[in-house]
């Protein structure tokens, strides 16, 4: 059996999936959820198969909601999205159904989930690298802390820092882990404020305070909230440079 | 002596030499001025080109947005889906929900910008959109539109009340997760038609100063290229409600 989910705001959405599902015997709907949040906790309590997703929806989006799984189950998303900004996602999801569609195109998802099942965890990775082309993930971020979900608004990351697979997000509430790599926060935050200034550190340069020499030709960015932030030859040329120096 | 002598000569020459003086000096103003009013109008005319072509790309923009904003493919997808759905569990109400979308679609395809119409019928029309959109999220949309304003015959340009409604559904249905209620309230204050939208917001995911998107930011445009005055539209935040208030002065 084939456990399954649909995860949608509206109910007359999620209505038409179970319709179209009922003819399929070897997948059960397990649940159904209203967003993110509610997608998030059910997914992690019976580990699904598949997911059926739609993009917009309250409180996190589709991609922020799958952000925040360590194991992520294959994807169908199911969104009014305009097909050019889906297009992206193409090869990563299984597949996605543009509102509304038809018993046949579900069907042929559904084909389709059967004959990738096993590569697609690896598509469901792949998808979420590529998904920071979308312009909405740019003004905040989505982190799971002791089992509650966290959105933090760009301006206030402080600073970023490298922990293993991790990159450890540091702002004035504490800090937070995001199992994302530090080039994907530096080619994604906005260029104009965030500076990698270090092979393990990105930081806020509305937060510098001052920078002081230290060995060598490196320096040390001191922030507003006390912390130094190592500074290399080549990052305090990008420092300089985003400052106007 | 000498100096005298020459003093007087002098005197003569300069005597003599008036009106040749006064030839140069005015020769000079006049290049001057001429210089200066050529400068002049080639700065106004690189102005009004400048000008010209800012207002070219505005339009052309607005007439982007404004198609874009009639379609509002998002509404009319996920609209399309939710009949797709009735159809198959109550066809009677996938029936009634495509007169409404008919009647809706209807009414925006026939609006044009610049044209003014009466209250009654922008409300009327605003009642189809919300109806709409109360069967996708009916268990949770409440509404409530009040006129205290009925037989004073107001008026308002096509196309001004709908984006502040839709960007309330938007901060106030489509961002939120619990029941919500959307009030439009219309009436009249020292010749102005006053129209107030309320809606609640998530203020976990939407910081306020968000709030005055480019769904506010147009009417605010509009607004100004209508009356040109700044302060016809107002926002502000009460608790955990967004309140928008726009005023729209009556024509005589």
């Amino acid at each position: 059996m084939i456990r399954s989910l649909i995860i949608d705001d509206e109910p007359l959405a999620r209505s038409i999936v179970k319709e179209y599902l009922q003819q399929q015997n070897e997948i059960e709907v397990l649940q159904e959820c209203n967003d993110g949040y509610e997608g998030v906790k059910a997914i992690m309590q019976h580990k699904p198969h598949l997911i059926f997703l739609d993009i917009q929806m309250p409180k996190i989006n589709g991609f922020e909601m799958l952000e925040l799984l360590d194991e992520k189950p294959s994807v169908i998303f199911t969104t009014a999205f305009d097909e050019f900004a889906i297009k992206a996602f193409e090869t990563h999801a299984v597949d996605y159904l543009l509102k509304p569609f038809t018993r046949e195109r579900f069907q042929k998802a559904l084909e389709k989930f059967y004959s990738q099942a096993p590569v697609q965890k690896k598509n469901t990775e792949e998808l979420l690298q590529s998904s920071t082309q979308l312009s909405t993930q740019t003004e905040r971020v989505v982190v799971k802390t002791a089992g509650k979900i966290k959105i933090i608004p760009i301006p206030e990351i402080l600073f970023l820092e490298a922990a293993d697979d991790y990159v450890k997000i540091h702002t004035k509430e504490g800090s937070f882990l995001k199992n994302k790599t530090m080039s994907f926060f530096e080619n994604t935050l906005p260029q104009e404020q965030f500076v990698r200034t270090h092979r393990s550190y990105i930081l806020n340069v509305q937060e510098i305070t001052r920078i002081d020499p230290y060995e060598k030709e490196n320096h040390l960015a001191v922030l507003r909230s006390g912390a130094r932030i190592p500074v290399s030859k080549n990052g305090y040329g990008k420092l300089r440079e985003v400052l106007g120096l | 002596m000498i100096l005298i002598k020459e003093a007087s000569e002098y005197e003569r020459f300069f005597s003599e030499s008036t009106p040749v003086r006064f030839a140069i000096g005015f020769l000079v103003i006049g290049c001057m001025s001429l210089i200066s009013v050529l400068w002049y109008t080639i700065h106004d005319q690189q102005e009004i080109e400048k000008r010209k072509s800012e207002a070219e790309k505005l339009s052309r923009e607005a007439e982007l947005y404004k198609l874009r904003q009639q379609l509002q493919p998002h509404f009319l997808f996920n609209s399309l889906n939710s009949i797709n759905a009735l159809i198959g569990s109550q066809p009677h109400k996938a029936r009634n929900m495509i007169q409404q979308l008919s009647d809706f679609l209807r009414g925006t395809l026939k609006k044009e910008e610049n044209q003014w119409i009466s209250l009654d019928e922008e409300l009327q029309h605003l009642n189809l959109y919300l109806e709409i959109e109360k069967v996708r999220f009916g268990h949770r949309l409440s509404t409530e539109i009040s006129d205290q304003t009925t037989g004073l015959k107001m008026q308002l340009p096509a196309m001004l009340l709908q984006p502040v409604v839709e960007n309330a559904i938007k901060f106030g249905l489509y961002d939120t997760t619990g029941d919500i209620t959307i009030c439009i309230n219309a009436s009249k204050q020292d010749g102005h038609l006053v129209l107030q939208v309320k809606n609640p917001f998530d203020p976990e995911t939407t910081s306020p100063k968000k709030g005055t998107g480019f769904g506010l930011s147009s009417v605010q445009r509009r607004l100004y290229l209508l009356f040109a005055r700044n302060d016809l539209l107002q926002t502000a935040i009460d608790k955990e409600l967004f309140i928008t208030t726009i005023k729209i002065p009556q024509q005589k």
